[in-house]
């Protein structure tokens, strides 16, 4: 310990030096600022590194150094190898947050069942790419760094044997110089596939992410053997959280087919390409594939959400689980959305008079406005004290649409999903209509109800689109139905405008209509009855539901004044989601 | 003893293989390079005799295209000076009994195109020459042989393709049982 305090400032004062020359192994012009210098492995925790000795954050693109650490694995003396692989991670892989999530993406494709490892192989195949292009193509001496980190070190997993067997074959070492002594015909004949795999992506390294991850596959499927490997390689564990604190980033609800292509294992490859069978003959189909990747939603082109918020949690570890959801459900109903409202204008509106503006020679001389040339000044000077008027055209119109303010109640009893565990219809038809209404400058108030039970609301009716979404990606699971004595609320007297009531429910709401009313005077169907005039916008039951199954108390319903639309799968909810968002919010449409 | 050029110096060779080298063998009454004769041509070359008559038979009947162009690639590589300088009875043998197993199972263009490949090739022809590359020992060439050659890769693949599979498969019904229990939950909610 002394001795390496003693070395502290020599070590920290080379690494500075070395910092100029590592980026310009790259590129002169790359912006970054200089790492952050931990003196001490308690320091660098603090800054978000710990098992290894240098690692960069995404978020911030600041790569952090611990000396303590440097001088124990005794690589001081590599300090422009180190940076330059560091600001590698800036540069080519990850790169940026979007591109780390899409390599998270392929490798979970590829590691299905084991999905929790892809952090970890996604920092091998990102270190092996940086690498190798740095040994390579900018003439550092990368293998100097491994020899000396690998010296000593127990190599007793197989997946950190077939790791530096595929520098060995990069790099033309000499066998076991990386890797050890336990090698076997398999590790080198993967690692082999692996190096040419290395040399064929290292520019489009995102295609080749899922065929490595599907070689590293035997040797992690053993929990045990997993984490004897992450054991061993953790001093090389750099950006396996390279993303956290991010933003989320967009897009990534969707299936993409064209990923599914790139999910082979190179072993079928090799076998199939020496049979001549190639391609079709031993890759899923993209059907097959969709199946792998579990399509679900519109048209199938989406992962389950738990799926999604996995993925995202392995790309930013602090991601909040709220907030991927809002944002996993917002995703999938922008395509539905109705299109932001356009202002009209009328080309024949009266022209107002609005100011003035500086009148140059060459201007039309009728533009000239005397008046307001001889107040700016008494002495005229062309183009400096001549003034001109500025018309605009008045196009107020007397006739602007007010949209209704949106009340959504939603079901949210013990037969419906959690749409956190599974794709919901009812949520993502409730998102498209709500985030519709707020587009269309409307107030949505949401409440989620299971009753007899609870509920939960927005405060009231608003515009802040997080809050509302926040609400309808809750669960509660309780009671039947939706509590119609949630329609009670004053909030519908209070808000400026006319309100539409959308309740979507099943059957067991015609239970609840029913029920006595818990003010004491007559039933449910009297608060809904109320609550229809109070809010003076219309209302609307979507019921999964058959229409001849409770006709009397349908009829009681439509002659309040509410409209009665019938699911009898859930999967419809979306075209009467977008239907609705169309009839009352797009402003657009032609009338 | 003549030195043995380095496997890097090989591999360049190799990948400057014109294009008249990689032409179409005749075949099948079909125009294209006439691979005995080329072949007879190079074995001339670097036995320094240019007059003696045809030294090997080809039969381009009864080999595939794969091979008769895989062999037009290798007298390309016999071009080397090296080989001109050593004893080349070795190239009756190559020519009749190395290359039909690896013909078949590798892309002809790959020869000269994958960095891999043409290592392989260089190391194969290296090996059956009897010489060792420069700078390097007889373990380190036959391992680094091991490393590249395509059809013991392909064995080693194919024992290993079951086991991968088996245990492939063991994962998945674990997870589909922890995928039912924990619907099993969600259901219960």
């Amino acid at each position: 310990m002394t001795d390496s305090l003693s070395q502290l400032p020599q070590v920290r004062k080379s690494w500075q030096e070395a910092w100029t020359d590592a980026i310009k192994v790259w590129n002169p012009y790359v912006l970054l600022r200089e790492p952050t210098w931990c003196e001490s492995v308690l320091s660098a925790k603090k800054e978000g590194l710990s098992g290894s000795f240098a690692m960069i954050r995404l978020i911030d693109h600041r790569i952090v150094i611990d000396f303590e650490s440097v001088i124990k694995y005794g690589v001081e003396e590599f300090a422009q190898q180190i940076l330059a692989h560091e600001i590698g991670h800036h540069v080519l892989i990850p790169a940026n947050r979007y591109d780390n999530v899409g390599l998270i993406r392929r490798m979970r494709l590829a590691l299905a069942g084991i999905e929790n490892r892809v952090p970890f192989v996604a920092n091998l195949y990102s270190d092996i790419i940086i690498n190798d292009t740095l040994q390579r193509v900018h003439g550092l001496d990368m293998a100097a760094v491994y020899a000396r980190l690998q010296q000593g070190v127990s190599i007793d997993s197989p997946l950190h044997t077939w790791y530096m067997r595929i520098y060995e074959y990069l790099w033309g070492l000499k066998r076991g110089l990386l890797s050890g002594k336990n090698q076997t015909p398999a590790i080198d004949a993967d690692a082999s596939l692996a190096a040419s795999l290395i040399r064929s992506y290292a520019r489009e390294w995102l295609d080749g992410a899922g065929r490595f991850a599907l070689l590293a596959y035997p040797y992690l499927i053993e929990d045990a053997q997993y984490q004897k490997a992450r054991n061993e390689l953790i001093r090389h564990l750099d950006s396996e959280k390279s993303g956290e604190g991010g933003e989320i980033a967009g897009g990534m609800a969707e299936i993409d087919d064209s990923i599914a292509d790139s999910i082979v294992d190179p072993r079928s490859e090799a076998l199939s390409e020496a049979e001549d069978e190639k391609d079709q003959a031993k890759k899923p189909s993209i059907s097959k594939q969709k199946s792998i990747q579990g399509g679900t939603g519109p048209k199938q082109r989406y992962q389950q959400p738990g799926v999604y918020i996995d993925m995202m949690r392995q790309a930013n570890p602090s991601a909040d689980d709220n907030l991927l959801l809002i944002r996993y459900y917002k995703e999938i109903a922008q395509p539905y959305l109705v299109p932001f409202p356009v202002e009209e204008s009328s080309p024949l509106a009266e022209v107002l008079p609005e100011g003035t503006d500086l009148w140059e020679p060459g201007d039309p001389i009728e533009e000239l406005d005397w008046f307001e040339t001889a107040v700016t000044s008494p002495v005229i000077v062309p183009g400096i004290t001549t003034r001109s008027r500025v018309y605009s055209p008045d196009t107020d119109s007397s006739t602007s649409p007010n949209p209704y303010n949106l009340y959504v109640g939603i079901d949210c009893s013990g037969s419906m999903n959690n749409p956190r565990h599974n794709f919901s219809w009812p949520i993502c038809a409730g998102t498209i209509v709500s985030l519709s209404a707020l587009r269309a400058g409307a107030k949505v108030m949401a409440c989620l109800s299971g009753e007899p039970g609870s509920f939960l609301e927005t405060d009231g009716f608003i515009k802040a689109e997080k809050d509302v979404l926040k609400v309808l990606t809750s669960y509660l699971g309780t009671g039947y139905a939706y509590g119609i004595p949630r329609l009670l609320t004053e909030h519908i007297d209070r808000v400026k405008g006319k309100t539409h009531l959308l309740i979507v429910s099943d059957d067991d709401i015609f239970s609840m209509l029913q029920a006595k009313s818990p003010t004491g005077k007559g039933t449910n169907f009297d608060i809904a009855q109320q609550a229809l005039i109070r809010g003076d916008g219309g209302g609307t039951f979507v019921l999964h539901s058959r229409r001849n199954w409770r006709p009397k108390e349908v009829g009681v319903l439509k002659n309040m004044g509410w409209n009665i639309h019938f699911v009898t799968d859930e999967k419809e909810m979306l075209a009467f989601a977008k239907a609705f968002a169309c009839q009352f919010y797009d402003k657009n449409r032609k009338r | 003893m003549t030195k043995a050029p380095a496997i890097s110096e090989l591999i360049h060779h190799i990948k400057l293989c014109p294009l008249e080298f990689l032409n179409t063998p005749q075949k099948n009454g079909k125009n294209g390079v006439n691979t005995e004769a080329l072949v007879n041509d190079i074995i001339r070359l670097i036995a320094h005799e240019p007059t003696a008559a045809r030294q090997i038979e080809i039969q381009s009947k009864k080999l595939s295209r794969e091979e008769l162009s895989l062999m037009q690639i290798c007298c390309w590589t016999l071009t080397h000076p090296f080989f001109a300088e050593i004893d080349h009875r070795w190239v009756f043998d190559f020519f009749k009994e190395k290359l039909t197993d690896i013909a078949s199972i590798v892309k002809t263009a790959d020869w000269v195109a994958d960095e891999e490949r043409a290592e392989e090739l260089a190391r194969l022809i290296m090996q059956c020459c009897g010489y060792v590359p420069g700078g390097e020992t007889r373990e380190q060439a036959l391992d680094r042989f091991d490393s590249v050659n395509t059809i013991k890769r392909l064995k080693v693949l194919e024992e290993s393709k079951a086991a991968i599979e088996r245990a492939r498969e063991i994962r998945r019904q674990m997870e589909e049982k922890r995928a039912r229990e924990a619907a099993n939950v969600y259901g219960r909610e």
